[in-house]
């Protein structure tokens, strides 16, 4: 009866698999739409918080303007002020702004608005990263409803360009508070919708003050993995990728003729950061050894394939006071064994090499190792996420050398910051450096630049490397993208395609609902049917004895997670952050309180339903999991029903002729299957069937809401690959089942009652061995919701897995926490509705003890 | 005659393989391959040759040689983790089927918890705490092996305890140590070393998947898991970086599985004469 049951609810499931693989129908967009590929996801959308360039890539001069946008070439336009009056003096500003801007909430943008945002940013405990340099502003006022006027103490040469970046984008103070998750500004785009882990979408803001946008809607799709930008691309799935994260691959789709390969610049110093205020890093001879151990040529080589230009001090080569110092020290091994020696360390000096996780930084991490030990340093590679290195690194100054880029514009005033990560202090810089802030000449400001450069590379503060190239790749018909980043952003406004391209249907959402209910209601029913069939009393022991697991369970999870180094607020506010402004988050988060008040807060939510608000995405934790959730659930159903598909009749075919060719090649098929990492069967899938065939789409995944069959399209490589390996494993306990059970007297008994061989197996034996092979089907269920992490970044799908993994990355403890309490919670229920399975069977194990 | 003979077919292979990967790991430990893993950009993404039998990796080191260096990572962190994991495991399953009672309870249930915590956060929550490594990459396995190997010892014990031989021991008042040690152990030895095996070709697999995220062994130290993560992007222009060392990764596993295999064969062969 049960098993009938099951295999009937099988039957019908697996009537869907053929069919999925069947509708295939190619999917192209419309004309006015775009999908961008990001390489990180934001932190949140709020970019008067966070100094996050993925947060600047979707918002500046999209969503938000500020009073002064950078142009492509560098310069400095009128956005939303149309013109600006400076004084005599250089202390006072007037801004004229343009007539008949309004906000997308269909508010009127008023020099009210520019004083709260400007006044927000410099106070003492605000978060905005550019908060140190808008301290010489002595008052902001409105003088009417469009004119706003600006005083300074002092003279500041290039307040005009500091108001151009993405942190100083004007917001109103209604709708400020939601910026975070749904921002609304001035821009040509407005913000339609967030799927945390996947994609931001943003559509055409059709009140615009300036020329509309020439595309209807954008979806911006994170993808963290370079291959999976690769095969992204190569796929269709992504139009465009403003910052390309694999330079490895550039020949290759420079080859293809549907793509465009464009080579920018950015303002990324890259550089071999050193802990000045360490020794032996302290003595100048050391830092200098390290500066003629290392090779530029062979690191741009090497790690990014001969793209970036190398430097020598700390500013971008295409500003006009550039100076090349890239030959200050050459590459020279022998010179610097004989500085060390000089410094006392003949021996060599041993220094460890913390990396994080940009490709440019892991890669250059490895040929600067290399190049150092060769010059007599022993280097440990040490690789960090982003959280570890803000805490360890940029916050506790605990490295001794790093590798990183600094991309905002124009920072040299890093250099004479008090606390900050390089451990570099000198009163000659400090004063050059005032000194070049109340310049306004052009030619005296150029020279005082370069003094500036000579003096960093002359101190060997640190190493530069090269500065990172952008690499633009967009299809062939798409144009008015940026080559060039002289800012942090992708701006949007003129972007456009050149041809038309049609537009699939997609399937119903009511289906999908639909669906969805009737898989809960059956589900539901039959927990039902299970506890009534186990027994009252049964189901309320081990129920109690689950409660007792998951609170224990708590416990460990809540110490093991608080064991943690770094915290969200160092990783959401960045490199730029005010302690001040640290300490104000850690406070809203809810970190400054004991320890047993936290665990308190969050274990009684959590059985009241209620997990808290994430740190980072700023949305409820119990949304963030059913969003990822109403992914994993069914790709692990899809997968472990597609694995039983594969494995019962490839066991039951084997088992039909014990030793016969068909059970030893099912055998050694198996095996080798087992022995296959789900992950790499994943990339050849991906390759084949996406890049190769293009039949099904590489990865990401579109929501349910697209439709049932456009998304479950996005499903079947990811539950292939994670499918395999499982259906290999079942098979093979299958197949060992079935060989106990055919030993068994009651199958002697069919036997000799005249069945038939195919009836003995089908009807008897398969029945029996079905259930011990269902436990271990349970714990693949489990296996495959949580552990699917590697699978589900290949495909870019925003999964549990990677939700946890992010999470974890980001210091997100609120999601931490309740995500694996919840796995952990999966996996105790689907032992107990394994082992009710078993007591509905057998009566033995209702009345014995259970364990 | 011909000790090989002895031998099924699955283990000679698997015997052999691991046999190679493990010279092949013993020389480049020795340093006998340091030219070809060092770097050298003159001679990056060169197609498998005479040279260079399958090929170079787009810093210029020579895919054979990082495989045999990877084979000294993959092959150590796997099987020193299972043997850790045995080591604790099965003092802990011995104890709790002899004692039983409270002991016996909290060590399942803890059990359960570590089976049911996500694999990944735990070796992430190490490293966090302990920085990368392969000490790091070690402890993060061994932990999901301790119990393993309590709970199959524990099984298996709790099904000996009512057998007669145990019952003598018992009336001749030993303690329980040394009916755990002296009689039950014994019982299920050839278990765990197919359970060994077993576990060894999946902390293999977790090495390398562990690596692959970036947590596992840390350059210069060569890892099968993060030669396979370098040679995504590069798979069309490179394919022979993803074909090799995913190869060795699958023979590997393989290996150890075959061995389980046949042991486990062997074993249920010897296990009527026992009952017997």
């Amino acid at each position: 009866m049960r098993t009938s049951l099951i295999s009937r609810l099988g039957a019908r499931w697996l009537r869907w698999a053929p069919l999925l693989v069947a509708l295939l129908p190619t999917i192209g967009f419309a004309a006015g739409r775009l999908v961008v590929g990001l390489s990180l996801e934001p932190p949140n959308l709020d970019p008067s918080a966070t100094s996050a360039e993925a947060t600047q890539d979707v918002v500046y001069s999209n969503v938000f303007e500020g009073l002064t946008r950078i142009a492509e070439d560098g310069s400095v336009q009128p956005a939303l002020a149309d013109h600006w009056t400076i004084s005599d003096n250089g202390l006072h500003y007037r801004f004229f702004l343009r007539p008949g801007v309004h906000f997308h909430d269909g508010s009127v943008l008023t020099a009210e608005d520019v004083r709260w945002t400007l006044d927000r940013a410099r106070q003492a405990e605000s978060v905005n990263p550019l908060h140190g340099l808008l301290s010489k502003i002595v008052g902001i006022r409105p003088m009417d409803e469009r004119t706003v006027d600006i005083e300074l103490s002092c003279p500041v040469a290039d307040l005009v360009t500091t108001l151009a970046w993405g942190n100083l984008v004007i917001m109103s103070a209604r709708t400020a508070g939601q910026a975070k998750t749904a921002p609304i500004g001035t821009g040509p785009f407005r913000f339609t919708q967030w799927r945390k882990g996947d994609s931001v979408v943003l559509e055409r803001n059709p009140n615009y003050w300036g020329p509309p946008a020439r595309l209807d809607q954008v979806t911006y799709r994170v993808i963290p993995d370079a291959t999976s930008a690769l095969t992204g691309l190569l796929a269709g799935d992504i139009d465009a990728f403003p910052n390309f994260p694999a330079p490895e691959s550039l020949q290759q789709i420079e080859k293809d003729p549907r793509f465009s390969v464009v080579i920018g610049s950015t303002e990324g110093e890259t550089l071999i950061a050193i802990n000045n205020a360490r020794a032996p890093f302290n003595d100048s001879r050391v830092r200098r050894a390290l500066a003629y151990a290392i090779d530029r040529n062979a690191i741009i080589q090497g790690a990014m394939y001969g793209y970036g230009t190398p430097i020598g001090s700390h500013l971008s080569p295409h500003d006009a006071a550039y100076l090349d110092l890239s030959g200050r020290y050459p590459y020279d091994p022998e010179r610097s064994r004989q500085l060390l020696k000089d410094a006392g360390y003949p021996s060599g000096v041993s220094v460890t090499l913390r990396l994080p996780p940009p490709y440019y930084a892991r890669r250059s991490g490895e040929i600067v190792a290399s190049q150092l030990a060769a010059a007599g340093f022993q280097v440990r590679i040490e690789n960090i996420e982003w959280a570890q290195w803000l805490d360890q690194v940029f916050k506790r100054h605990d490295f001794d050398l790093t590798i990183v880029s600094h991309t905002e514009p124009k920072d040299y005033d890093i250099y004479s910051r008090p606390d900050y990560y390089f451990g570099y202090h000198s009163a000659q810089y400090d004063q050059r450096l005032d000194v070049l802030s109340r310049t306004f000449d052009p030619q005296r400001r150029k020279e005082l630049l370069q003094d500036l450069q000579r003096q960093l590379a002359d101190d060997c503060v640190n190493v530069w490397l090269f500065e990172l190239p952008k690499f633009g790749v967009w299809k062939k018909h798409l144009t008015g993208l940026w080559t060039e980043a002289p800012v942090q952003g992708v701006v949007l406004s003129a972007v456009t395609w050149d041809n038309e391209v049609s537009t699939a249907a997609h399937g119903s959402v009511k289906a999908t609902r639909a669906l969805g209910t009737v898989i809960l209601v059956a589900f539901m029913a039959g927990l039902f049917v299970l506890f009534r069939k186990a027994g009252l009393a049964y189901v309320l022991r081990r129920l109690q004895s689950l409660v007792l697991t998951l609170i224990g369970a708590s416990i460990v999870v809540f110490t093991l997670i608080q064991i943690l180094p770094g915290d969200a607020a160092a990783y959401m506010l960045g490199v730029n952050a005010s302690p001040e402004a640290l300490h104000q988050l850690q406070v809203e988060f809810g970190l400054d309180a004991p320890l047993w008040r936290q665990y308190w807060t969050w274990i009684s939510g959590f059985f009241m339903g209620d997990l808290g608000t994430s740190y980072t995405y700023q949305v409820p934790v119990a949304e963030l999991i059913v969003e990822r959730l109403s992914l994993s659930a069914p790709l692990a159903l899809l997968s472990l029903l597609l694995a039983a598909a594969l494995a019962i009749p490839a066991a039951l075919a084997a088992a039909y002729r014990p030793k016969s060719i068909t059970d030893q090649v099912i055998s050694a098929l198996t095996q080798i299957g087992l022995s296959i990492p789900n992950y790499w069967l994943a990339l050849l899938l991906v390759m084949l069937f996406a890049v190769g065939l293009q039949v099904l789409p590489s990865g990401g995944f579109p929501g349910w809401d697209s439709g049932l069959f456009h998304a479950a399209r996005y499903l079947v490589l990811p539950a292939l690959a994670l499918a395999l390996p499982q259906a290999c494993v079942l098979s093979r306990v299958l197949r060992a089942e079935l060989g106990r059970v055919l030993q068994e007297d009651f199958i002697r008994t069919a036997r000799a009652k005249g069945a038939g061989p195919l009836r003995v197996l089908l009807k008897h034996a398969f029945p029996n061995a079905l259930i011990p092979t269902l436990t271990i089907m349970g714990l693949q269920f489990a296996f495959l919701i949580s552990g699917a992490v590697i699978v589900e970044s290949i495909f870019s799908l925003p999964g549990i897995g990677r939700l946890l993994f992010q999470a974890t990355a980001q210091r997100d403890l609120m999601v931490m926490r309740s995500v694996v309490l919840l796995l952990v919670a999966t996996v105790v229920g689907v032992n107990l509705i394994v082992e009710l399975l078993w007591a509905s069977v057998d009566p033995r194990i209702r009345k014995s003890d259970p364990t | 005659m011909n000790t090989l003979t002895r031998f099924s077919r699955g283990e000679r292979f698997g015997g052999l393989f691991l046999t190679i990967l493990m010279i092949a790991g013993i020389i480049a430990s020795l340093g006998f391959l340091d030219d070809g893993v060092a770097i050298d950009i003159s001679r990056r993404l060169l197609a498998p040759s005479s040279a260079h039998w399958m090929g170079t990796d787009a810093l210029g080191r020579d895919v054979l040689s990082l495989i045999c260096a990877g084979a000294a990572s993959s092959l150590g962190i796997g099987i020193l983790a299972v043997l850790l994991g045995a080591a604790v495991g099965i003092p802990l399953g011995l104890v709790t089927a002899a004692k039983g009672g409270l002991i016996s309870e909290a060590v399942s249930r803890g059990g359960d918890l570590v089976f049911a915590f996500p694999s990944l956060l735990l070796a992430v929550l190490l490293t966090a705490v302990l920085g990368p490594g392969a000490k790091t990459t070690i402890l993060a396995i061994a932990v999901f092996n301790v119990p393993v190997f309590a709970r199959l010892v524990r099984g298996q014990c709790l099904s000996l305890m009512s057998r007669d031989f145990i019952l003598s021991a018992r009336m001749s008042n030993r303690s329980t140590a040394a009916i755990a040690f002296d009689h039950l152990l014994p019982n299920v030895a050839g278990l765990i070393v197919i359970q060994i095996a077993l576990q060894a070709s999946l902390a293999i697999v977790a090495e390398s998947g562990l690596s692959y995220v970036g947590l596992g062994v840390q350059p210069p130290f060569a890892s099968w898991g993060r030669m396979l993560a370098d040679a995504q992007s590069l798979v069309s222009v490179a394919p022979w970086l993803v074909a090799f060392p995913g190869s060795a990764l699958m023979l590997a596993v393989l290996s150890f599985n075959l061995i389980a295999d046949a042991v486990s064969r062997r074993w249920s062969d010897r296990t009527p004469r026992l009952d017997a």
